[in-house]
């Protein structure tokens, strides 16, 4: 009989601790960029599970109440994609791209997925910086 | 005969009458017209009712709030036609162009972790250029050795080949050198100058609303881009004078003026020895002349 309860007990705790452990929506943000990528991994080289556009919502995942942060990258989940996205891709308001600001403009462009793919892919492949005031 | 003679008298009766109705009926109009003149509408004093309700005023405000809604909706409407303004083009037209030519300048890979990101800015903050923000993107190309495109105030796209920089086994500085001498060159207005093609300045900023901008432009303001990059370069006039401003910039810091020395040697080498690199000197004429141009003037002592 103690066994069994034994067994029973560690059922539960393992069955609370994955609970515990599910991952909720912490807030929603938007990407800032033209064109973007939603990551399998976090890592700017990985995978693409999904190309987004600027301002589209992106929902930051959490986990026993703290936003998942791996490097620079966000644990993010955009439509059905559970992925990751740099930190420096995401605001709290809904910036204003080219895209917005000229839409006839841009539209006429007629890019391609390809090249809105590529587009994406520029952002990951870029160094960065900005020379400040000391 | 009696029945025909009440005939007769019955239609002269009714031939009378006919004459007389309209006479009637014209006299009634009259009256009813002299009627109508008696009594007048007064307007205003209906005026004067509806001002004192305030009812006029009410509709004057109705009415210019439509107005205004229509105003504003026709203004959003038009605005959605708005071309890039001259402040917003230049960033996104050069991506443009990046992305048009991923395939040619093979950017999509795997780099090298330089740690330029701290470096360049480092050396910017050191020469006093601030709030400068830099994307640099790293090509697998040694078709491009390095370039800076126009871009948007306080912002900077550079072009830095891979294989480039693994041939002449270039340090951090070398690199920070290469890129500041991209800057300045930029900063000389020699790039945008060669790609405002005829028409651009009236494109930018302007409106498309009910009528058409010239597609053409992008086109041909991207062959300009292409000329510029893998064919033309600049000449030696203009190598002269950035060369000539790289070393006011530099000869303050002698280690950076020694490296900038340095690496126009080991560019010189390369290009003499390297059949990759030949083209190197049809797009930055010369390595060695901007030596030359670096070296400090004897004068003759008469």
């Amino acid at each position: 009989m103690i066994k069994y309860s034994k067994i029973l007990f560690i059922m539960s705790f393992i069955f609370f601790s994955r609970v515990e452990a599910k991952e909720e929506i912490s807030r929603v943000v938007y990407f800032n960029h033209l064109f973007g990528h939603v990551h399998k991994n976090p890592s700017r080289y990985s995978q693409s599970l999904s190309t987004i556009e600027c301002g589209h919502p992106v929902k930051i995942v959490k986990e026993k109440g703290n936003e998942i942060l791996s490097g620079n990258y966000f644990k993010v989940k955009v439509g059905p994609y559970l992925g990751y996205i740099d930190r420096i891709y995401l605001s709290n308001k809904k910036e204003k791209c080219i895209s917005d600001k000229y839409p006839k403009f841009f539209n006429s462009l007629n890019l391609s997925i390809s090249e809105m793919y590529y587009w994406g892919k520029l952002n990951d492949q870029y160094v960065q910086g900005e020379s400040k005031v000391q | 005969m009696n029945k025909y003679f009440r005939l007769d008298i019955f239609l002269k009766s009714l031939l009378f009458a006919s004459i007389l109705a309209p006479t009637y009926a014209q006299e009634k109009a009259k009256d009813d017209a002299v009627n109508i003149t008696v009594e007048p509408i007064e307007f205003d004093r209906i005026k004067q009712v509806l001002e004192k309700d305030r009812l006029g005023k009410e509709a004057e405000t109705k009415k210019n709030k439509i107005i205004k809604e229509k105003k504003a909706l026709n203004r959003k409407k038009v605005a959605l036609y708005d071309l890039p303004s001259k402040e917003d083009f230049w960033s996104f037209f050069s991506e443009y162009w990046i992305v048009k030519n991923a395939t040619v300048l093979k950017w999509n890979f795997k780099k090298p972790e330089y740690g330029l990101e701290d470096s360049f800015k480092e050396f910017l903050e050191k020469l006093g250029i601030y709030e400068l923000k830099f994307k640099i993107l790293l090509v697998n190309t040694p078709d491009v050795t390095h370039f800076a495109l126009p871009s948007n105030a306080n912002e900077i796209i550079f072009l830095v080949s891979v294989p480039f920089i693994r041939t002449l086994d270039l340090s951090k500085l070398e690199i920070s050198l290469l890129l500041l001498e991209d800057y300045v060159r930029l900063q000389k207005g020699y790039f945008k100058d060669y790609a405002s093609v005829k028409g651009l300045d009236s494109f930018l900023g302007s409106n498309s609303y009910e009528k058409k901008w010239d597609k053409s432009l992008l086109e041909k303001i991207s062959e300009k881009y292409d000329e510029l990059i893998f064919d033309k370069g600049f000449n030696f006039q203009q190598q002269y004078s950035v060369t000539t401003r790289m070393n006011k910039l530099l000869k303050n810091n002698i280690k950076w003026w020694n490296g900038y020395y340095l690496m126009l040697g080991k560019i010189d080498n390369l290009v003499k020895s390297n059949i990759l690199y030949q083209k190197y000197l049809k797009i930055y004429p010369s390595p060695e002349l901007q030596k030359n141009w670096l070296k400090p003037q004897n004068k003759k002592v008469l």
